[in-house]
């Protein structure tokens, strides 16, 4: 997204202009979403945590001095909102779910891509959602996280060959069931 | 597999997620042909980059639906509780309703819904019984005079049994759009076929942002979204609405609704809307929307005329098949328009856009110029640009924001260097605007502002 695209209406934001919070909304809410969604796993929690990231921003948005940094601002807000989701779940359940899959249960290939990408660690697991998220755009998601462009090819060349590696073990494992 | 085979991994990796350079790209094909254990991790990873990119298709396909649940739980906090100062800090941290923000959501008319009717409090009669009577329109034809305009945008409806808009068709005449002429617009099966009269042009795009803003200007003419507007408006103190009901049965019923100043803050451009209700079926068949001049008095700016309220459609009318034969068709949906960005930022492809698209016009690659221009045919860019002898890009400036709103996209400034009967000159063309194209993620179009 062009932070210049941004200036104008968040300008209006900080004016009043309340259509302008749609507009804003419209613009970043799947770049929020798809962070959310690779730091929680799961799309009800990424909703949940989107939702509240942009309800935190809009009320803060005449805080924000420098307009060309809304997207990078936006998604700290969201950031420091999954971590203290996360935080709160370890709470709960003491420990990380991994919930095995029941023996004999059916799943499809989105079933188990899901559960895969489930088991990447977090910090791989972030750039890969965003990077098919954003169009395969590595350049912005190197922006997006405030890392190199070659850092964040090196995390998503990781991740896919990770999740690879995941995925090939659950049908070996099925194999052998 | 040899010692190779664990570097070749991870350029195997780049190579399925696109981010691998060509001249890598040329080494691991060498290899690829070499290696079977290779080649097989290549289609794995292959396989898996598929149903990736199909994974994240299906949860995107809701995103719409999330955002506007967003917007629904802003309304519903702000609807929960009046303040008396209004605070967009308060609406969303408080959750308490502030008038101000339900107003924009009104206004901006993306999260009402028509059940919010059913939950408020009918205001006044007339409206109540508009607002039910035209939940059984099933067919619509909607005329928009602008004052000073003699012809009207012009909309047919078709309504499902939900009320949701299945069907529609758009005149647009040529003073909405004036570079563009006038244009008839319609759906079919989630593809938009506009026909541009002037340009005698056909245009078949599928995307969501055109989607989007058609519906919105299709909802502003909604009658029954109207009525819900007038109603929500009121409750917030933002409208004083006035009705009067004659006793001669003829004569319509008139409701009259005054704004507040406050929601021109909202891009309400009206000052007062009046609704004109028959009084026997209690629907609408005019709306004026009038502004209020310097002097004190209320002038007449739009009057929409709402006609033949479920008389059956010609299925013809959404159709748009009576274009004359000598258009140039465009079918965006299944051919690549544009240049594909890869790792560019929106302003390096936006300036590769333009320097392929004139490079291919010097080197008469006229096939590859019309693609990069929206896919318009080898021929009608050699028409276009016959007289244009390019022979050199002088300099393509900085690309900046396209300054038209709702354009998207950026201006970019360029010389080239133009030769006619020997003699070369400088060209400015209008200013390049170049956008993401409709309906094709990750590439890049020129839509405009190509010449002078």
């Amino acid at each position: 997204m062009n932070a210049r695209l941004d200036n104008s209406v968040i300008r209006a934001c900080q004016q009043g202009d309340k259509a302008a919070f749609a507009e804003l909304v419209e613009r970043h809410y799947k770049g929020v979403f798809a962070l959310c969604l690779g730091m929680l796993g799961n799309v009800h929690d990424a909703e949940d945590a989107t939702q509240e990231a942009m309800l935190k921003g809009l009320a803060r948005i005449k805080k924000l001095k420098r307009h060309d940094q809304f997207e990078w601002w936006i998604l700290q807000i969201a950031r420091n909102l999954c971590i203290d989701f996360l935080r709160r779940q370890k709470r709960i359940r003491a420990s990380d779910v991994k919930e095995p899959r029941p023996f004999g249960s059916k799943t499809n290939d989105h079933d188990d891509l899901e559960q895969a990408i489930r088991r990447l660690p977090q910090e791989l697991r972030v750039p890969l959602t965003m990077f098919y998220f954003d169009g395969k755009n590595a350049r912005m998601i190197a922006g997006k996280l405030n890392i190199s462009h070659s850092g964040a090819c090196q995390k998503i060349r990781e991740a896919r060959r990770q999740l690879h590696e995941l995925l090939t073990e659950r049908t070996y494992d099925e194999q052998r069931l | 597999m040899n010692s190779d085979c664990e570097i070749m991994k991870d350029q195997i990796a780049d190579l399925v997620t696109g981010i691998l350079s060509e001249a890598q790209e040329q080494m691991l094909q060498q290899h690829l042909t070499e290696c079977a254990a290779c080649r097989d991790y290549a289609n794995a990873l292959q396989n898996e980059d598929a149903l990736l990119t199909e994974f994240v298709e299906k949860i995107d396909t809701d995103m719409t639906h999330r955002q506007e649940r967003l917007l629904q739980v802003i309304d519903r906090s702000c609807q929960s509780k009046q303040t008396e100062t209004p605070s967009i800090w308060r609406i969303i941290m408080k959750s308490p309703m502030t008038k101000f923000a339900a107003a924009a959501a009104i206004i901006v008319g993306v999260v009402l819904t028509l059940s919010i009717w059913d939950k408020t409090t009918p205001v006044a009669y007339a409206l109540e019984q508009t607002a039910k009577a035209s939940h059984s329109v099933r067919f619509l034809h909607i005329k928009d005079f602008k004052a000073g305009e003699d012809e009207p945008k012009e909309f047919w409806l078709e309504f499902d049994e939900q009320g949701q808009i299945k069907n529609s068709r758009a005149h647009m005449p040529e003073w909405e759009s004036p570079n563009d002429g006038a244009k008839e617009v319609v759906w079919q099966e989630g593809k938009a076929k506009i026909w541009f009269k002037k340009k005698k042009t056909l245009m078949t795009i599928k995307d969501k942002r055109f989607a989007d803003k058609m519906s919105k200007i299709i909802h502003l003419f909604d009658p029954k979204l109207a009525v819900q507007r007038f109603s929500e408006l009121e409750k917030l103190g933002l409208a004083k609405i006035e009705i009067e009901e004659p006793s001669k049965k003829t004569e319509p019923i008139t409701v009259t609704a005054t704004y507040s100043p406050e929601c021109k803050k909202f891009g309400l451009l009206a000052d007062r809307t009046v609704l004109f209700v028959d009084q026997t079926t209690k629907l609408i068949t005019n709306l004026e929307s009038y502004c209020l001049t310097e002097s004190g008095d209320y002038e007449l700016m739009s009057r929409t005329e709402f006609h033949d309220y479920n008389q059956q459609i010609d299925p013809a009318m959404f159709v748009l098949d009576n274009v004359p034969s000598d258009v140039m068709e465009i079918d965006q949906t299944t051919q690549d328009v544009g240049l594909e960005q890869g790792n560019l930022s929106d302003e390096e492809i936006a300036v590769k856009v333009v320097r392929e698209f004139y490079e291919a016009l010097i080197t008469k690659d006229h096939a590859k110029a019309g693609r990069i221009f929206g896919n318009i045919p080898a021929v009608r860019i050699e028409e276009m640009f016959k007289e244009l002898n390019i022979v050199r890009i002088i300099s393509i400036g900085e690309p900046k924001p396209h300054p038209t709103p709702g354009v998207g996209g950026f201006r970019i400034p360029c010389q080239l260097e133009i030769e006619k009967d020997g003699i070369r000159s400088v060209y400015e063309p209008y200013g390049v605007g170049v956008r993401p194209v409709y309906g094709q993620p990750n590439r890049w179009g020129i839509h405009g502002g190509v010449t002078k």
